[in-house]
């Protein structure tokens, strides 16, 4: 078991120090087997330190659950894998899987006792923390020194303890990205708007979700058609950014549907709140106004964004891969059609930014030129300023629309299992221009939100509160779309809702998540 | 024939006809509809207005699959396992029926529960997985993706059923004559079984060709994987969204998506007008004939 950890740390460091690989070549001494005796550093048979690149003077091999992804299917010979080799000494057993059943495989590995040493590419941790199979992380980290060093370049202490465990400790290394950036907001027709004379471009610095309707009620007038809006992602993805702006959760962003009130230091139930009543106005409003295709609650995404491409609706929700795929693939059947991805509106609680955490997923994430862009003078140059250009003859996500050759596909770089996380030129060199506006523009018009503490729940409490969570929110959730088609009348049935929240468990829910927040506060450094 | 130019029974003919062909088309329609796809050009999918032929018709899709190595390579691995783990499986389910549909052989009151107990209650999936990959060792192997299914139940006591009714005069006549048990079983009872044995390989080989769970539990390298985990991971990708950051939403086109499954269907479908009588027989021979 010993040598199993260690060798996971091993790993671990390796990956991480990954991330120096521009810094200098110093290596330093090794020797014999140091596998038994970790404290002893001097004796290890590679090397590793901050701003050193690990390297192993024993070629090693370490098995790997890998995540693939359909959009650039694995690939033994990618470059990726023999830069890795060339830079590390260090090979990969790989388990595929594909990143559909991904989660169903780790479960199963890590409940048999029978995972690979290195997992990638995890969402979340909490079930397999208890099973006693998933290494503390934390208690590692001071092995990894090119890890620490950013941990305390970028101020991310902070950030980590929203992974406290009860005991705690943190188990998994996160992917980390120096600002938090990118996310869903929504793509709209620009023209058409233009055309009915709504500037998008001046409103979206400081509109809210109401001037967002009345815009699209001034485009309805103009157009004439049906509804402006039939959405992708059952609707999930905008109400929940919305969700956001009203100091409450809901859609995607569901979570437990509690909000930590900073003013008293404690948790409050959201979703019952006379807030949550307000979103649901704002919803119903345009649901009423005939904005909102109803189908957007139940119709695939294939369907909803036919209908945007076919030029029957004008906005779309989206991330900004899509937008580009939109552009790339050349989907609008409308070759005048001009695309904006707007900055998502603000709502009562000010313009807040959506997209607040700046962790990723993963175990082993090495925020690393190598991983993302590839090899200096192979796939990337450098510029005379220092900046990543990527060689005209390769596309990546909008950028070089023509080129030939894929990164991720031919080459393996840029992943979704290594590449998360980053300085800001590092992220910023893999945006298209537009990308890269979009995010300026959210960056200038929206203020930072500061992230709610984690509820520390040993494995009786976090059991307990499922029991509790589950039926509560699944009853939130089928309420908030009951508000929002009318189906339930907002003011006539919202005691009714608010006593069922409760009889549901909603205060308990809260007196526990308090507890809980009392006894653990020390551990995360809070008053 | 003067009664089937009754006024009734035309009525029922055109009734009946009417009914065929609506079942027809919602049978056949999702497969021209795929086809349709496949050839079509992406922005036209992509717009939903793709119904029954394709629009813009292009065949870059299937040049583009049919470039695309791992795709020959999966689909090689899904021949080789389907062709193993059919004859294995025919093989063993035959063993296994034969002795079992004698019903003078006391053991089996004790047996045949056994068998069919496991089509009523199963170990679950990580009690299975620790059983292939860590007792029996075959994780990673091809053999953990054909061995553990081998036997379906089913299928068994269909086999069982047809042997039991057999004339029993025919094995005592060989008997008669100086004929051994396996004699028996492999010159009088398999010859006479070719149709319940056709009837079996086309339900195994089925069954392997769609088999995407055991192989998606126990095979780790890529170069083992069948055809079908790749379709899954192309066709389920689209259906799933990371509402997390900067997660990847697939872009794998839908022209894509039709023409891999029906380049993975074709040789099912080919097949499947030849044997289907077979089919039909095995499903009825079980039964008892009127």
């Amino acid at each position: 078991m010993k040598r199993k950890i260690f060798a996971l740390t091993m790993a671990a460091v390796m990956a991480v120090s990954l991330g120096a690989c521009g810094g200098g070549g110093s290596t330093s001494g090794s020797s014999a087997a140091g596998y038994e005796d970790p404290e002893d550093l001097s004796e290890l048979d590679y090397t590793f330190g901050e701003d050193t690149t690990f390297y192993s003077e024993e070629p090693v091999s370490y098995s790997l659950l890998y995540s693939d992804h359909e959009n650039y299917p694995y690939k033994e010979d990618w470059r990726l894998w023999s830069a890795i080799e060339e830079k590390t000494n260090v090979t990969f057993d790989i388990s595929l899987v594909s990143r559909v059943d991904y989660d169903d495989k780790m479960s199963v590995t890590i409940n048999a006792g029978d995972a690979p040493y290195i997992i990638s590419k995890a969402y979340d941790e909490t079930p397999y923390v208890d099973s006693g199979q998933i290494v503390a992380i934390s208690d590692w980290v001071q092995y990894m020194p090119n890890y620490m060093k950013v941990v305390e370049e970028w101020g991310m202490e902070d950030d980590l303890k929203q992974l406290y465990q009860s005991d705690g400790k943190y188990y998994k290394l996160p992917g980390m990205w120096k600002s938090a950036a990118g996310g869903y907001s929504m793509v709209i027709r620009k023209d058409v708007f233009d055309a009915a004379g709504v500037d998008v471009t001046e409103l979206e610095k400081n509109w809210t979700w109401d001037d967002f309707i009345d815009a699209l009620i001034k485009v309805k007038e103009y157009t004439g058609a049906d509804y402006v809006w039939s959405d992708q992602f059952q609707g999930q993805s905008a109400i929940s950014i919305s969700a956001v702006q009203y100091g409450v959760t809901a859609g995607w962003g569901v979570g437990n549907g509690t909000a930590f009130d900073w003013d008293n230091s404690e948790f409050t139930f959201a979703d019952s709140s006379d807030s949550y009543k307000d979103f649901v106005t704002m919803w119903h409003r345009m649901y009423e106004e005939g904005l909102l295709d109803p189908e957007s609650f139940t119709q695939d995404n294939e369907q909803g964004a036919a209908k945007f491409y076919r030029g029957e609706t004008y906005v779309l929700s989206a991330n900004y891969q899509n937008v580009a795929d939109m552009i790339s693939a050349n989907r609008m059947q409308d070759p005048n059609a001009e695309l904006y991805f707007v900055v998502y509106p603000g709502g009562p609680k000010g313009h807040l930014q959506v997209e607040s955490s700046r962790l990723e997923n993963g175990l082993m994430i090495s925020q690393n030129a190598l991983d993302e862009l590839g090899v200096e003078g192979e796939t990337y140059e450098l510029d005379d300023e220092g900046n990543v250009v990527l060689n005209s003859d390769i596309y990546y996500n909008g950028i070089n629309p023509d080129a030939t050759k894929q990164l991720n596909v031919d080459y393996g770089f840029g992943g979704g299992v290594f590449a998360y996380g980053g300085s800001d030129w590092l992220r910023f060199s893999k945006f298209t221009d537009g990308e890269r506006d979009w995010n300026e523009r959210i960056y200038a018009n929206t203020e930072p939100r500061e992230l709610d503490p984690p509820i520390m729940a040993d494995e009786m409490q976090k059991e307990e509160m499922n029991l509790i969570q589950t039926p509560l929110i699944d009853y939130v959730n089928a309420s908030c779309l009951q508000f929002i088609s009318g189906d339930m009348d907002i003011e006539a049935d919202w005691d009714e809702y608010v006593s069922q929240c409760e009889s549901k468990g909603s205060t308990e829910y809260i007196d526990m998540a308090n507890e809980i927040f009392q006894d653990t506060k020390d551990i995360l450094g809070m008053e | 024939m003067l009664q089937y130019k009754t006024k009734g029974y035309r009525i029922f003919q055109v009734i009946n006809t009417i009914i065929m062909v609506f079942v027809i088309f919602i049978t056949l329609y999702p497969i021209v509809y795929l086809v349709a796809q496949s050839f079509s050009n992406e922005a036209a999918v992509s717009a939903g207005e793709v119904t029954f032929y394709p629009i813009g018709f292009t065949t870059a899709t299937y040049e583009y699959v049919l470039r695309n190595g791992d795709f020959f390579r999966y689909y090689w691995n899904t021949i080789v396992y389907s062709v193993v783990r059919t004859a294995l499986s025919v093989a063993l389910t035959a063993l296994l029926a034969y002795p079992l549909s004698k019903p003078q052989l006391r053991l089996n009151k004790v047996l045949i529960p056994f068998v069919v107990f496991t089509m009523y209650f199963a170990g679950g999936i990580i009690p299975n997985y620790i059983l292939v990959t860590q007792w029996l060792g075959l994780r990673d192997s091809m053999w953990a993706v054909i061995l553990p299914p081998a036997i379906s139940t089913f299928n068994f006591l269909l086999m069982k059923s047809f042997f039991a009714g057999l004339p029993e005069e025919l094995e005592e006549a060989a008997s008669i004559d100086g004929m051994g048990t396996y004699g028996i079983f492999l010159k009088i009872v398999l010859p006479l079984s070719k149709a319940i044995i056709a009837t079996m390989t086309l339900f195994y080989i089925v069954g392997m060709w769609n088999e995407w769970f055991g192989p998606f539990m126990y095979l780790d390298t890529p170069s083992k994987m069948p055809v079908a985990l790749y379709v899954r991971s192309l066709v389920e990708g689209a259906n799933q969204v990371d509402p997390t950051a900067s997660s990847e939403a697939s872009n794998v086109q839908s022209t894509l998506k039709s023409a891999t499954m029906v380049l993975t269907t074709l040789p099912i479908v080919c097949v499947y007008p030849f044997v289907q009588k077979y089919f039909v027989q095995g499903m009825t021979m079980g039964a008892v004939k009127g």
